[in-house]
């Protein structure tokens, strides 16, 4: 009677766990060990000079040819048209190489659609009545490679306009 | 003990149950990476409500043999950065089957991504795709196959006028991806039919005033122009055209993002007289059709503010649900996939849509959403229809790519 007692619970736990063994995105294989880099790390919020100001992220340690994606983190109480609350907003993208490193460059669009939350108007030209600045202070990147997931973060400092 | 091993087996087959798709409602996702607030959102939301309401409406039928679809509409600001995220955010919704990029640098950015992801991409009316067979699906036919069918129209024209040797035509459009893709496959069409084309001009999108383009074509002794861009643009190249006073001896075209009948009563004088090529309907021709009842019955107003463009967004859903019925019957719901939805959109030739546009062109030796495009013409204001749909020519077998 003990030894089926042992039987049944040895069993129970196996029929138990079995589900768990089976979903194997329970235990994923693991990431490489990536990395995100941007220059410049800090950028005034100046307009139009910010559209002249190439904003670059690299990176290293990716799979070689997946795509690595750029998001910014919005600190709660930013609000940006398009980006519900919770969301970060994507700023940049690029395709890692062969030997896993990879570059992206902020587009203009992203420029004026995310750093300064712009409105169009009716010929699709944007309307400078509308530049409405996101508000200076270190925001979290994370860069994630759609193939891999594999996840890299750094920090990108925006600074007021500096008057002259 | 035995009440303790049923209790195990009990919970255990609550937890699978749990989660097996297959005990949940059955539904599929269709993703629009599209724009609600950004440089084109005038045309993309009107198309997104009459995808949204087909779908509302199909799903109040019933769905596709039970399986329901949910619409995913995202606002990407027509930013290829967002756009790329927002799809590698929804990439893992369960059962997503389709994913439209409104515009064609997005649709070009997140190619790589659902060819890997095995889904399909429907994109607006890039040759490209057509020229390099892939899981990418334009709309309609593609833009220098509509230019093709133009230099056809103004070919007849000019005949018909009793004009002699042959007309001289200009282009004028945003100095983009899309502003340039009529002309690959287009151009190397108007040489072969003998239509000699002034240096083409591409200015900025929204830019504020076209007249040095616009003078540059005149002096060039144009006698048909062909303005691309997303309305209002062309709109507001004809307004600058027309001050220059150049529509009185230049005859104007349009693609399919001309101005619609809401942008015709901003400038009907200007307008008047311009020639569209459109692979949707327009005008009375879409509000006097019996789905454009979908924009009342979901509240968007009155008919006569319907934006044509609402019609594409039916369009869409019709297609996607032919498709899906298609899958479903290949495969059933258990199995249906991205390779599935792959296969189905391969094998809707000749499917018609109510009308909306002509019928179905894919195939697995096309993406072409249909071969037909319709002419219209602003008269007094309003777009009216000239032509039956007219089978446009295949332009893009004549350009490399």
């Amino acid at each position: 009677m003990n030894s089926f007692r042992k039987i049944m619970i040895v069993l129970s736990l196996l029929i138990f766990l079995l589900p768990f063994m089976a979903c194997s995105t329970l235990f994923p294989p693991p990431k490489p060990k990536a990395t995100v880099a941007v220059t410049p790390a800090q950028v005034e919020l100046a307009f139009p000079g910010i559209l002249r100001v190439p904003i670059v992220f690299t990176g290293t340690g990716w799979k070689p040819k997946e795509m690595v994606v750029v998001d910014m983190v919005l600190p709660p109480g930013v609000q940006m048209q398009g980006v519900k609350p919770g969301e970060d907003v994507g700023i940049a993208y690029g395709e890692a190489d062969d030997a896993g490193n990879f570059k992206g460059e902020v587009p203009a669009s992203a420029k004026l659609n995310t750093f300064f939350r712009v409105g169009y108007t009716l010929i699709l030209s944007i309307d400078p009545k509308t530049l409405n600045p996101i508000p200076p202070g270190v925001y979290t990147i994370k860069a994630s490679g759609t193939d891999s997931g594999a996840l890299a973060t750094t920090t990108l400092e925006f600074v007021a306009p500096i008057k002259k | 003990m035995k009440k303790i091993f049923l209790a195990i087996v009990c919970l255990t087959f609550l937890f699978v149950i749990g989660v097996t798709p297959g005990y949940a409602q059955k539904e599929v996702a269709y993703l629009s990476l599209a724009d609600y607030t950004g440089a084109i959102a005038g045309l993309n939301v009107p198309a997104d409500m009459g995808c949204e309401d087909y779908i509302k409406d199909l799903n109040a039928r019933g769905g596709v043999d039970g399986v329901k679809v949910k619409f995913i509409g995202v606002d990407t600001r027509y930013d290829v950065a967002r756009g790329v995220s927002a799809y590698k955010r929804y990439r893992t919704e369960p059962k997503l089957l389709v994913v439209n990029a409104i515009g064609t640098p997005i649709g070009k950015a997140v190619a790589p991504l659902t060819t890997k992801d095995k889904l399909i991409t429907l994109v607006p009316g890039d040759g490209e795709f057509q020229a390099n067979l892939g899981r990418i699906f334009a709309w309609g036919p593609t833009y220098q196959d509509a230019f093709a069918a133009t230099v056809d129209w103004l070919l007849a024209d000019w005949k018909k006028k009793g004009k002699t040797g042959m007309p001289k035509l200009g282009f004028i459009s945003w100095d983009s991806a899309y502003g340039r893709e009529p002309l690959r496959g287009g151009k190397e069409y108007a040489e072969k039919m003998g239509v000699a084309m002034a240096p083409p001009e591409f200015f900025p999108a929204g830019s504020l005033d076209h007249t040095v383009y616009l003078n540059r074509l005149a002096k060039a002794e144009v006698n048909y122009i062909f303005v691309g861009g997303v309305d209002p643009t062309p709109t507001n190249v004809i307004r600058d055209a027309h001050k220059l006073g150049l529509t009185k001896t230049i005859q104007f075209f349009c693609d399919y993002w001309g101005p619609t009948s809401l942008g015709t009563r901003l400038h009907p004088e200007a307008l008047e007289g311009v020639v569209m090529g459109s692979y949707y309907l327009r005008g009375d021709d879409a509000r006097k059709h019996p789905l454009a009842n979908l924009w009342t019955k979901y509240g968007r107003g009155k008919l006569e503010d319907m934006n044509e463009v609402y019609t594409i967004g039916m369009s869409w859903a019709i297609t996607f649900e032919a498709a899906l019925k298609n899958a479903l019957k290949q495969v059933g719901y258990k199995k249906l996939d991205g390779e599935a939805i792959f296969q189905a959109y391969q094998n809707l030739t000749g499917v018609q849509r109510a009308g909306l546009q002509g019928p179905c062109a894919y195939s697995p030796t096309s993406r072409r959403g249909s071969l037909e495009i319709k002419f219209y013409q602003v008269r007094a204001g309003k777009v009216v229809s000239i032509s039956d749909w007219i089978k446009a020519p295949d332009a893009v077998s004549l350009h490399k790519f």
